[in-house]
């Protein structure tokens, strides 16, 4: 290994890897190297290892991490050299010492639904968008990461788990236990961020998986049968309190700042029915992202000074 | 004995301790925004270090904590508490005038902050005054949120303007009295060659030519500090436009670059050719379909064609890829 890349200092542990910070030797660049524990494991190694090596291996884009190369060391541990960057969209919204404009929430959406949009173009479900595991370069450049859940679009015959995407930014066909869901529940955690990126604070923090459901459909209202057709027929669709959809001027209410352009964009986003839910191709496309002002260049995006 | 008049309490004697200023000269009075009633510091610490109390003034009663005390700023009491009012609905109503479309609505504006800060100074229709308050925090929440974080780097920026300013002024101070002392140094040694080679020199030498060339090694001594001192000057003035530049500066950047490059939604990631053509209307596969026809499938948004797309994908990637000659590149 060490021919190529240096680790030279723990940046952060996860419950299946330890990352450190590095350098390839070749170039000088600095790169992020996952170290994936091994030990613990009877049954060889673990899922999000070979899943994040999978997809991440097939997709190349400005706005996805870029996995540089994977070796594996002396004892046998499997290293991921990805690209190193060194903050994320969670730090950038918790900083209250950061003024965030109407255009750069444009430019972080565009980029988030331009990386999103790469993978489903791809047949990869990323199904773990959060503001944390969106990472932005030092050029400003926003970049999914940690595709230790992702996977391809699945045949007929798999049954998906449902227990998927951190709990805030769960699309409801997931809360309901479908087990046969798209590519719609990424788009679903994207209008969340969205809303996140306007708020500065969760859109809907729901305490536990019942209070998710409850905290979700008080905000965009209850599915009903003539919403989304066979909602009723999900496995977790029972004892629901019926909530009104909110109207737009309670949107607007609550989004004082958003423009009708964006309100559209967000709603698109969390339709709640994933058949009827914009794709990210028609998001993009949309014309929040070409009304003015025009989405803030990478560079000049607000970041944390160190 | 003499009785306290509570409703006229002497200038500098707190009326809890009836400690005064000619007894112990170093005593301090803090005041609490709540009534204002002027406490010795000893007393306010003695009386609400151990959580909120009531106001130690009879008929007053306010419950008062110890984190509120302030020094107070202004002799005049009224002055105090309007400037404390006043902070408090400038810290909500914080609109500038480029934030209105005009200068009357803008003044309008204005008009209503006064009459707001009026009516709380003198306790008119306050119940009123504070739900106006409240409902216009709620509808403003986002601009006037980002207004005071704008007002707050206007301030750093203030900050660091002055500070580059001090270190200019004592740098230029110090580089100024260096120039002087120099010279004095100079003048003084200078006047002793002088005499010394006037002395030595023969005949063959003028004396008018010693003198000059004295005076010129004089002159190119002093104009090495003249020019730090403009070097300085001309350092301090573009430090001075960088900060006030900086925050417009990102933002013109970013027009320019818009204007040069139109906007493209999918930054070229749409038209890559792919290696194979779909064409859903020929190919059904009678087993699937009717599998995904139940209504789990439909309810969940599954949808079929985004595997077929997906398993071709598959089928396709790696071909036409030669690693081998890749490596070599």
């Amino acid at each position: 290994m060490s021919d190529r890349y240096t680790k030279d200092r723990k940046v952060g542990e996860g419950t299946y890897a330890v990352v450190y910070l590095g350098k390839q030797l070749s170039s000088g660049k600095d790169v992020a190297i996952k170290e994936i524990k091994t030990g613990g494991f009877k049954d060889g190694l673990d899922m999000s290892a070979i899943r994040e090596v999978k997809y991440l291996q097939e997709l190349s884009h400005e706005n996805v991490i870029e996995l540089i190369d994977v070796f594996s060391d002396v004892g046998k541990n499997l290293n991921l050299v990805l690209e190193f960057l060194p903050s994320d969209m969670e730090v950038i919204i918790n900083d209250k010492s950061l003024v965030i404009l109407s255009a750069d929430i444009k430019s972080w959406i565009l980029m988030t639904l331009r990386g999103v949009n790469h993978c489903h173009r791809n047949g990869i479900l990323h199904r773990d968008l959060k503001p944390s595991n969106l990472l932005i370069s030092p050029t400003g450049q926003l970049k999914l990461a940690d595709f230790g859940l992702a996977r391809a679009l699945g045949s007929p015959n798999e049954r998906f788990t449902s227990n998927v995407v951190t709990r805030w930014y769960r699309a409801p066909e997931l809360l309901f236990g479908s087990h046969h869901y798209s590519t719609a529940i990424d788009v679903w955690a994207v209008g969340v961020i969205f809303a996140e990126l306007m708020l500065r604070t969760p859109y809907l923090p729901g305490k536990d998986d019942n209070d998710q459901v409850v905290v979700t459909f008080q905000a965009l209202g209850t599915p009903t049968e003539k919403l989304w057709p066979g909602v009723s027929h999900l496995p977790n669709y029972n004892n629901l309190v019926m909530y009104p959809p909110p109207s737009r001027q309670e949107l607007r209410n609550r989004f004082p700042a958003a423009t009708e352009g964006a309100l559209d964009l967000l709603c698109g986003m969390l339709i709640l029915d994933p058949n009827n839910r914009w794709d990210t191709a028609k998001c993009l496309t949309y014309k929040y992202f070409v009304e003015s002002p025009r989405p803030t260049e990478p560079e000049s995006l607000p970041k944390k000074v160190p | 004995m003499v009785e306290l008049d509570w409703n006229n309490v002497p200038k500098d004697m707190c009326p809890v301790c009836k400690t005064d200023k000619y007894l112990s000269p170093e005593i301090q009075f803090k005041i609490n925004p709540e009534c204002y009633h002027k406490i010795c510091d000893s007393c306010v610490d003695r009386i609400f270090s151990l959580g909120p109390s009531p106001c130690p003034y009879p008929n007053c009663g306010k419950i008062l904590r110890k984190n509120k005390f302030k020094t107070q700023i202004f002799d005049d009491l009224e002055v105090e508490k309007e400037c404390d009012i006043r902070r408090r609905v400038l810290s909500i109503y914080n609109k500038k005038e480029h934030d209105f479309a005009s200068t009357e609505v803008y003044n309008k504006y204005q008009e209503e902050i006064e009459d707001i800060v009026y009516r709380m100074l003198y306790k008119i229709d306050i119940e009123k005054t504070e739900e106006q308050l409240k409902e216009y925090s709620i509808a403003n929440k986002q601009s006037i949120r980002l207004n005071n974080a704008r007002r707050d780097q206007e301030y750093e920026k203030f900050i660091r303007l002055q500070k580059l300013e001090k270190q200019y002024k004592s740098e230029r101070i110090r580089l100024n009295r260096l120039i002087v002392q120099e010279q004095t140094n100079l003048k003084s040694l200078e006047k002793i060659k002088a005499m010394d080679q006037l002395q030595e020199s023969s005949e063959e030498k003028d004396p008018d030519a010693v003198i000059k060339s004295v005076k010129e090694s004089m002159k190119k001594q002093s104009s090495k500090y003249k020019k730090q001192l403009e070097d300085l000057h001309k350092k301090y003035k573009r430090q001075k436009e960088a900060i006030i530049k900086n925050q417009q500066s990102s933002s013109k950047k970013n027009q320019d670059a818009a204007l040069r490059v139109p906007f493209t939604p999918f930054d070229g990631d749409r038209l890559s050719p792919k290696p194979y053509h779909l064409d859903p209307s020929k190919y059904k596969d009678p087993y699937l379909e009717k599998m995904v026809s139940d209504v789990q499938f439909k309810a969940g948004g599954y949808k079929l064609d985004d595997y077929y797309e997906r398993s071709l994908n598959e089928a396709f990637t790696g071909l036409n890829c030669f690693i081998e000659e890749e490596k070599v590149n």
